[in-house]
Formats: structure tokens, sequence, C-alpha cells
């Protein structure tokens, strides 16, 4: 009995065709930000996410520059759009570049100048993904207004649905690889099994995970996903 | 208490209370002690240490990086001038914090003789709902109004979502000692939350929009009724509010 191979390049050929999701999805985002900035009458607007732990960077802007230049990451615990990302509030300002918490190096890197700046958190699930920042109003049209951070966190909230959308074409990437190695693996041992075994009977990874916690008593079960839960690193799980 | 179950005089005690004899703990980013606004204005300022697990509280020097704490403690004293505010760190300057220093400052408040707990912040991890539920409830059974702002999100987030606590939404309110209490919802309060000019860190104002800036009025309005009637209970305050509150 052979034991059946995954096919090379099943990894690539997934990315490709859910990379065509993502796809429209990002073009999704791009008319979103264009309609905001028309909206609210800004130069610019454009999606902050996280880069690392401690810093964003542009996905996406109707500005090209900010997408193409190479500019630095924009510290969490540093900017305005760090505050509204930890945050999760909206928040506006006249004169940005005078606030505390600027960071000015966009700016300098970017031949920019902010003065009115509307930032709104995107979030996604219970999670904050994001920041959609709105930069300049246009001549004329004043500071921002109540019914402009309002629309702004609308908007915002529909970047979270369309971001969603991405991450989970992402994990479904993931997931159906995971899905194909696991049912390539139970036939490969299965087919070795049944090479060793005239019976063929073997067991499943789960029904044993299953079986082993069984005993174990809901503060032990409870301890273990605390355990699992500080080895992810969410110790810090406050927010403003 | 019944020489109170008025509107009208509740109003009026509304108007001579000036926080003065009650004791608010305001677990937050901090405080800037020396912004010009609040020089002299702060009681006390902690920070919470952590040793092998477990959180206490130190007496420290008043500093804020992120600017949360320093813009709640001004709406404080802005509207109950008297009150003396406590503010204990519980988020720092990488802007985090954990449930269980949220759980150990509201402990401290509790052991601290704090009439009111100001909770601009909260947790939207489920599995923390029970340590700061029982932390809540230490508080309430020692006399302790715990208010808190709801998640800006709309998500269910603790503690601003326990039944006990006074949870806080922010709306736009021509009076910042105008609130709406909205009966048999789980954030019951609005309160002024939208475009407050409060002082930033290291000097100047800015603008901010949030439940965490409407729960300092709520506090704050808490403390000019305790300042009036020192006695009341928690769930006495939640009825004046109530009574404040009501269309």
């Amino acid at each position: 009995m052979t034991s059946p191979e995954l096919p090379d390049g099943l990894y690539d050929d997934l990315v490709k065709e859910f990379g065509a999701v993502k796809s429209v999805t990002r073009q999704v985002l791009s008319l979103l930000l264009d309609t905001g900035a028309k909206c609210l009458r800004v130069e610019d607007a454009a999606i902050l996410v996280p880069r690392s732990n401690d810093s964003l960077g542009f996905l996406q802007s109707t500005n090209p520059k900010l997408t193409q230049l190479d500019l630095p990451p924009i510290p969490i615990g540093a900017s305005i759009a760090g505050f509204v990302f930890v945050s999760a509030q909206t928040m506006s300002f006249d004169q940005a570049a005078s606030a505390a918490e600027f960071f000015d190096e966009i700016d300098k890197k970017a031949g920019y100048s902010t003065k009115e700046y509307l930032a709104a958190p995107i979030v996604s699930g219970d999670a904050t993904v994001g920041v959609l920042t709105f930069v300049n109003r246009v001549e004329g049209a004043g500071h921002f207004t109540k019914s402009d951070i309002d629309l702004a966190s609308r908007l915002a909230a529909v970047c979270g649905t369309l971001m969603d959308h991405i991450a989970r074409s992402r994990q479904l990437v993931d997931v159906t690889l995971d899905h194909l190695k696991a049912t390539f693996e139970s036939a490969r041992v299965a087919a070795g099994l049944a090479a060793a075994s005239p019976s063929g009977q073997h067991r499943n990874i789960k029904s044993d995970i299953v079986e082993a916690l069984e005993p174990l008593e809901a503060r032990e079960l409870e301890l273990i996903r605390n355990l699992i839960h500080s080895l992810n690193g969410n110790d810090s799980d406050l927010v403003l | 208490m019944s020489a109170i179950i008025d509107r009208e005089e509740i109003v009026a005690s509304l108007g001579r209370g000036t926080g003065r004899g009650v004791k608010i703990g305001l677990l937050d980013t901090g405080v800037d002690e020396d912004h010009e606004d609040l020089k002299g204005k702060i009681a006390a300022s902690y920070e919470l240490v952590e040793s092998g697990g477990q959180y206490s509280c130190r007496e420290t020097k008043g500093t804020d990086l992120i600017g949360h704490g320093t813009a709640c403690a001004a709406i404080i004293n802005g509207i109950a001038p008297e009150a003396e505010i406590h503010s204990i760190k519980v988020i720092g300057a990488n802007s985090k914090g954990s449930s269980a220093g949220l759980v150990a400052g509201m402990h401290w408040c509790v052991e601290s003789g704090m009439n009111v707990i100001n909770a601009s912040l909260g947790t939207l991890e489920r599995r923390s709902r029970e340590s700061i539920s029982d932390a809540v409830d230490e508080a309430i059974l020692n006399g302790v109004v715990v208010v808190a702002a709801a998640n800006n999100g709309g998500f269910t987030a603790y503690p601003a979502n326990l039944s006990s606590v006074l949870s806080v939404e922010n709306e736009a309110m021509p009076d910042p000692l105008k609130i709406r209490y909205r009966l048999g919802t789980p954030i019951e309060i609005e309160a002024n939350g939208i475009y407050i000019e409060a002082p930033c860190p290291g000097g100047g104002h800015k603008f901010y929009t949030g439940t965490s800036f409407a729960c300092p009025h709520a506090s704050a309005i808490v403390a000019r009724l305790l300042s009036v009637y020192p006695d009341l209970q928690p769930f006495e305050v939640r009825s004046l509010m109530w009574h404040l509150g009501r269309e």
C-alpha cells in the first residue's frame, strides 16, 4: 500500500486563489477611503495597521506617497494614531502638529504638513485592528464637526468589516492547508498502521486529547486556559 | 433619605455640593500633577508595583505620559472642586495594563477609604469578569460607589457591564451637571462626553471625546451628592442619579 503525498505547490495555489478575495477587498477599502476623503472634505485619508507589537504603518492611503515611501514605524505609545488604536476612541485636532503626542517623523519624511487630523479606531470583532485617519481639511472647510466625527466612526466600522474579511480569507488559507495536511497525514498513518497491523485500527489524536482531559476538574481546565492565554502574551487587556 | 426623595431638592443639593469630604480613586494612566490646571489639586498619586504576579500600590510623583488620566482628573476637579482626587496609575506609558492591576487598584481604593472609584477603562476579556466582579462587590459592600465608562465600540466590557456599577455612555449635554438615566439598560447613564476641553500633560489643553470623559462627569456628580449627603449607600446614590437623570 503506498502512502499518499501532499502535492507540491498546493500552499502557493491556495494563497493565489484566496489572494483574489484579498485583492477585491483592498479595492473596496480604496473606494471607501476616496469616498470618505470627499465626504469629509480632506486632502488625504489612510488606514494604519499594526506592523509590530508597538508600532503602526500605512496599509492604504489616498496619497500613494505614504504607502510607497519607506516611512518610519509610527510608535503606538507615542503618537495620536497609537493612542486612538489603544483607547479605541475617535479623536480630532485642529492643529495636530502641536499636540504633545504628535509623531512628526511622517511629516518630515513625506514632506507633509499635518494640520486638521481626525482618527477613528477600526474595530473588528472584539479587537481594534487599525486606525482610519483623515488629514487636512480642504480650503474653507473649517474644523471637524460632531457629524464629521460620527461619519468617520461609521466609515471605520465598515473598514473593520472589510479587514475582518481579509483576515478571514488569510485564515481560510491556513485552515484549508492544515485540514489537507491532517487528511493526508491521517491517510499516511492509516496506511502505515494497516501495513503493520492486519486490523488497520489507529486512534484519532483528537479523541486522545479529549480522553486525557476528561478526568480534570473545571478548576484545572481553567488553569490550562489561563496558562495558554498568558503564553499567548495577552497579559495587557485593559482598554481606555 | 425620605426627606430628599424630591427631584427639586436633589437638583438643589447637586447645586450646593462641592465634593468636600469625598475621596475619589481615579484608576487611570496617572495624572500630570505639574499641569497648571492641576497644581495642588491632586491629593496623592500612586502606581502599581508587581512582584511575583501580585500587585500593590505605592505612592509616587504624579505623571501621565498618555494624557487620559490628566483629562479625567481635571473634569472631576472642574465639577467637584473640593473632592479629594487620588490617582492610581493602572495603565503605564506603553498604554498597557492588566485586569489583575485594575483589581488591585480597586482593592486599594476600598482599603484606603475612597468613597468613589472612577474607572474610565475596562477589559473585554470575559475571563476577567469574575475577578473584577468580586472587586466591585467588595467596593459596594464597603459603601464605595463604582463608576465606569462603557466601551466606546459598544462591546460588553468590565467593570462597566456589571449591574452594580454606575456605567456611563457619552453624549453632548448642555450642562456638565446634566445626565440622562436609561432605566433597565446595562449602560444606564449618559453624561457629557463630546468635545470636552481638558488639559493635556506638559501644558495646554485639547478636546476629548469618548465614554472615558463622560465617566468623570458622572463621578463628580456623585461626589457633589455625597458631599451633601455623606451617608448615602451606593444603591441610594443610584436612586438619586435616576431622579436626576429621568426624563
